[in-house]
């Protein structure tokens, strides 16, 4: 089973969102990481065959999915960066609602969403307006609603926003174990959604991919640029100016441990530390450490 | 391998052949459109495995998420309209006979119109609440779904108009061939305005659009209150018949290019 997607682009009015991606995605769970704007939701879109590029095409195990239509869609599942509800539904209503949409029976459907219910922890709010829930348990009735029909390809975009650290890797568990032998590709900008168990990753800037590799080969290219180091408090501020500090700790006696990106020790003291996916993050796209940096 | 399943492939081998031949002409890598054919057929025969609803149940099990709503407030305008039907007619009563039958008329015509854009909302409801690009993902495309809101609006809409066109025929001194013009002519006018619009427009422009062409058409109803009067007191003729046959003709071709749009809808 593969998801190829040939020399997609993809312009709007002021911008080019998609510049001549090419990917082929195989069972496994595969992350695509980029800052915002990067163009991730706009390829997201175009692989679920809602947004038609401009040119390039994507491919369903070698067919393209224009051509597949329906088919495609039955063994898809979509987690989109928003997403809303009628708000006369309650949880259990929004299921069976999705399931109809998703084509499922009767008699599946209900099977199914006691299934997903409990496994989301659902179940005790299935007859609750989803309107009154709170923001991680709504994230997880959009999780809920993508795994209706077993999806052979599962797009989630952005899919843990709102969740606290418990759900997060609850999630975590959730897709490593669904991921088995499907396609699952997570679009965000949170790394460590993805650190550890994404088999592959692609980093996306600008509407085009950088790079492409496990966790441990994208950090080789940060090989060598973390450092830590120890500084006083007063030069603090200097430092973030100069440097691209990711991380700062307070010690005692007025200094602080800061980690930083850079080619070269920029101080005597600094020590070489083992770089992380957060770091080559930092690295490909510095605005963030301006915006609040990556979130870990 | 059944009917459908030969109908689908033979449908997916045309589509796979126009690819191919719109590929070669860009100078893109082609497949030959049989091998596309052979993995199509084994995704088809995959997907044959898995239990799926036709779209006759889909519309069954929409009745009570969607259709239900709609219907339950097209009712509640049914009742609107009777009862503002009431009150002009009441005023009007004292004056000549040929006052109140234009005035009536007119009435009817707005009415008409009425009944078709209180829908609108239903068409896109998905939009207003973040739902519609899920929704374009899942088995029954944009285009079905459109379908199976335009058929509950639609069914919807009959009902009304038979209701108001009873009601007028007992209730007022117009003939019933007047009451059919007057309801069924400014119906299809409005149909045909809104059905273009929903074919031309992206999804999230077609409201305001929609109460922009509700606004312009009873603005041309009171022009012609005021400048041809006479228009509403006319009976339903052969000419008018052509035209409102004209009308329909005009809206079947709309759904027919809606419904055969293709699958991309952002």
């Amino acid at each position: 089973m593969e998801l190829t997607m040939e020399h997609i682009s993809k312009n709007f009015k002021d911008k080019k969102a998609v510049k001549d991606v090419s990917l082929t995605i195989t069972p496994g769970v595969w992350g695509l990481l980029g800052a915002n704007g990067a163009g991730k939701t706009t390829l997201m879109r175009i692989v679920a065959g809602i947004m038609k590029p401009d040119s390039g095409q994507v491919l369903y195990n070698g067919v393209p999915i224009d051509v597949l239509k329906e088919a495609y869609r039955d063994v898809f599942g979509y987690l989109p960066q928003e997403f809303g509800f009628y708000p006369e539904f309650s949880v259990a209503d929004y299921l069976e609602y999705v399931a109809a949409l998703k084509g499922l029976t009767k008699k599946d459907a209900k099977h199914k969403i006691e299934k997903l219910l409990d496994r989301m922890t659902l179940y005790e709010v299935r007859n609750k307006k989803i309107a009154k829930l709170s923001g991680g348990m709504k994230r997880r009735v959009g999780i809920a609603q993508a795994l209706l029909n077993e999806p052979e390809i599962l797009i989630l975009d952005e899919p843990t926003s709102g969740l606290d650290p418990g759900e997060r890797v609850r999630f975590r568990n959730l897709l490593s174990e669904f991921a088995h032998d499907r396609i699952v590709l997570i679009s965000t900008h949170i790394v460590s959604d993805i650190e550890y168990i994404a088999m592959r990753n692609t980093i996306m800037k600008e509407g085009k991919i950088l790079s492409v590799g496990t966790t441990e080969e994208l950090v080789e290219l940060v090989k060598g640029k973390v450092w830590s180091s120890v500084v006083p408090m007063e030069k603090l501020q200097k430092y973030e100016r100069e440097l691209k500090i990711v991380n700062l700790k307070n010690e005692d006696a007025g200094h602080v441990v800061i980690r930083y990106l850079s080619d070269e020790p920029l101080t005597k003291d600094s020590v070489e530390e083992q770089a992380r996916l957060e770091d080559l993050y930092l690295w490909l796209f510095p605005e963030a450490l301006q915006k609040g940096g990556s979130e870990a | 391998m059944n009917k459908m399943t030969k109908k689908q492939l033979e449908s997916l081998l045309k589509t796979a052949s126009q690819q191919a031949a719109s590929d070669m002409e860009k100078g893109m890598r082609a497949e030959p459109a049989q091998e596309i054919n052979d993995r199509a057929k084994i995704i088809l025969t995959q997907k044959q495995m898995r239990r799926r609803i036709g779209f006759m149940e889909f519309l069954r099990r929409q009745v009570r998420f969607i259709y239900c709503k709609i219907w339950l407030v097209q009712m509640c305008m049914l009742m609107f309209l009777f009862a503002f039907f009431e009150v002009p007619m009441h005023a009007v009563s004292v004056r000549d006979t040929g006052s109140t039958a234009r005035y009536t008329a007119y009435l009817l015509c707005c009415m008409s119109v009425l009944v078709l854009f209180l829908a609108v909302p239903f068409l896109y409801r998905s939009i207003h609440y973040t739902m519609y690009e899920l929704e374009l993902t899942t088995r029954f495309s944009s285009v079905r779904l459109l379908a199976a809101r335009l058929l509950a609006i639609g069914v919807g809409n009959i009902i009304l108009l038979l209701g108001i066109l009873a009601f007028a025929v007992i209730r007022t001194s117009l003939r019933i061939d007047s009451v059919l013009l007057y309801v069924l002519l400014p119906y299809l006018m409005a149909a045909c305005g809104l059905l273009y619009l929903l074919r031309h427009l992206p999804a999230d422009r077609l409201q305001p659009a929609s109460w922009g062409l509700a606004c312009a058409l009873f603005v041309i109803f009171v022009m012609l209150k005021r400048f041809w009067p006479a228009f509403f007191v006319q009976r339903f003729s052969f000419g008018w018949g052509i035209v409102c046959l004209v009308l329909l003709l005009f809206c079947t071709r709309q759904v027919y290019e809606l419904l055969h749009r293709p699958m991309y809808a952002l």
